[in-house]
């Protein structure tokens, strides 16, 4: 009995210290619980001057706590997968548990930027809602070009995104709320080093490259562009 | 009679359930408050551990960021720390360390050598390491050979995986690539960022015409780059520039 109250009495103070109330699963290993939780600190504890409209739409307010909401309502818990591909960072399983993120080693394997980090967590988190079908994404218009009418064609993979799902119609998907939010950061965050402002800016831009349609001009309309 | 031994017999009961209550609290409350200690030693020690851990790893992260060869001694005291400092920084994976923002500004010319040794020490891999550098250094442009570095990181080789630069990672994740395309672009990005933050910042026919020369350069540069997303921006810059 004893025992017990000693460990809820740790697991407050755990709570208290972290901020978010995520549970992780024991095979994660300590360096990937850290950096986790170091960079969902890092976002539950951004201040903003002001949003735009689509931020307050799916986010609310600038302001760490409605990020950290966002995740807590949406996801729960933390494992430990390969997601299926070498490269991936982290990823959902929704028909297996829509609630439960994956990591992947990569997430502190690969030099990303924190903003990056922190972008593919919440591009997942948006990935977990049911009642919106899980923002399932869309499929990449053939050819897929770019503003300048040239073909958008990776040097790393030799592949363009043509007939892939990896593109987005909505803004209220998980590209266009990732675009929003590192957006949003970028201009208006209070607390944010010039480093974190800047890196959002460059990941926001290449966000804006996977809206399609209407949706990237609802997102150019919301940054005022 | 009876009924007064009943109603003594009652308030017995009462007092002693009372006392026993007030007894279990009392342990209760002695037993919280040292589980509520317990708890603060092992919240405090937990802490002064981590600072432990912290600061050794950092020291070991900040001589393993840097080649054997890199040489601290021959530069100045001030300028030692702030490459210690940047070290820690990069070792802790903490963009946002304010120290960003305060403790690099108005770089001498001895911190700018340094640094650009630091950049060069660097693993092609340490991505987000060299874009803070090029940052840092993009940040205080002064003149020509400052445009020469951005130029320098423009004109670099495309890593061509995180994992190892100089190698092609052909597995396809088309569903989050992009992010992974600019992390492997990222100093380039940054340093093409560096540039236009510049050209915001100054009138450009006010510039020498050497700085002039310099910065159409760098800018030229970045518009042959390999790399789509730069070589996009950098077309997209000229055209603002009306170069």
């Amino acid at each position: 009995m004893r025992y017990l109250k000693f460990l809820s009495a740790l697991a407050i103070v755990a709570f208290s210290i972290k901020g978010f109330c995520l549970q992780f699963d024991p095979d994660l290993s300590q360096d990937l619980q850290k950096q986790m939780k170091e960079d969902l600190a890092f976002m539950g504890q951004i201040k903003g001057a002001k949003q735009t409209p689509l931020h307050q739409q799916i986010f609310g307010q600038l302001d760490g706590e409605n990020y950290k909401t966002f995740f807590e309502t949406r996801i729960t818990s933390v494992g430990h997968d390969s997601c299926g591909d070498g490269k991936a960072v982290a990823c959902v399983m929704p028909f297996y548990d829509a609630h439960k993120m994956w990591i992947t080693d990569n997430f502190i394997k690969f030099s990303h930027p924190q903003v990056a980090r922190a972008m593919v967590v919440y591009h997942e988190a948006r990935h977990s809602e049911g009642k919106n079908g899980f923002w399932s994404h869309a499929t990449c218009p053939t050819p897929f070009l770019d503003e300048n009418g040239n073909e958008i064609k990776s040097i790393w993979t030799g592949s363009t995104l043509a007939g892939e799902p990896a593109c987005d119609k909505t803004p209220f998907g998980s590209y266009g709320s990732s675009t929003i939010m590192l957006h949003n950061i970028s201009q208006y965050c209070v607390n944010c080093t010039d480093k974190v402002k800047m890196d959002a800016k460059i990941y926001s831009d290449d966000q804006t490259g996977r809206l399609i349609g209407k949706a990237k001009e609802d997102v150019k309309k919301d940054f005022g562009m | 009679m009876k009924k007064i031994f009943v109603v003594i017999a009652a308030l017995a009961l009462v007092w002693i359930f009372a006392h026993q209550m007030l007894s279990r609290q009392g342990a209760l409350n002695t037993d919280l408050h040292k589980v509520q200690q317990e708890a603060s030693v092992v919240e405090r020690k937990i802490t002064n551990e981590m600072s432990d851990i912290k600061e050794s790893k950092s020291d070991k992260l900040v001589g393993a960021f840097l080649r054997s060869d890199f040489e601290f001694s021959k530069y100045p005291k001030e300028t030692q720390v702030k490459i210690k400092t940047l070290g820690e920084i990069l070792a802790s994976k903490n963009d946002n360390d304010p120290r960003l923002d305060g403790d690099f500004k108005g770089l001498t010319d001895q911190d700018k050598v340094a640094f650009k040794e630091f950049y060069k020490a660097l693993k092609p891999e340490s991505l987000n390491e060299r874009g803070t550098l090029a940052y840092l250094m993009g940040r205080s442009i002064q003149g020509a050979e400052d445009l020469d570095f951005m130029k320098d990181i423009l004109a670099e080789e495309p890593c061509m995986s995180l994992e190892n630069c100089a190698n092609r990672n052909v597995a396809k994740d088309t569903h989050l690539d992009s992010m992974d395309e600019t992390t492997l672009s990222y100093p380039q990005l940054m340093a093409l960022e560096s540039i236009s933050r510049f050209t915001q910042a100054h009138i450009i026919p006010e510039l020498s015409s050497g700085d002039q020369l310099h910065l159409i350069e760098a800018i030229r540069e970045a518009q042959r780059s390999p790399i789509p997303s730069v070589a996009r921006k950098a077309n997209e810059l000229s055209r603002n520039l009306r170069l």
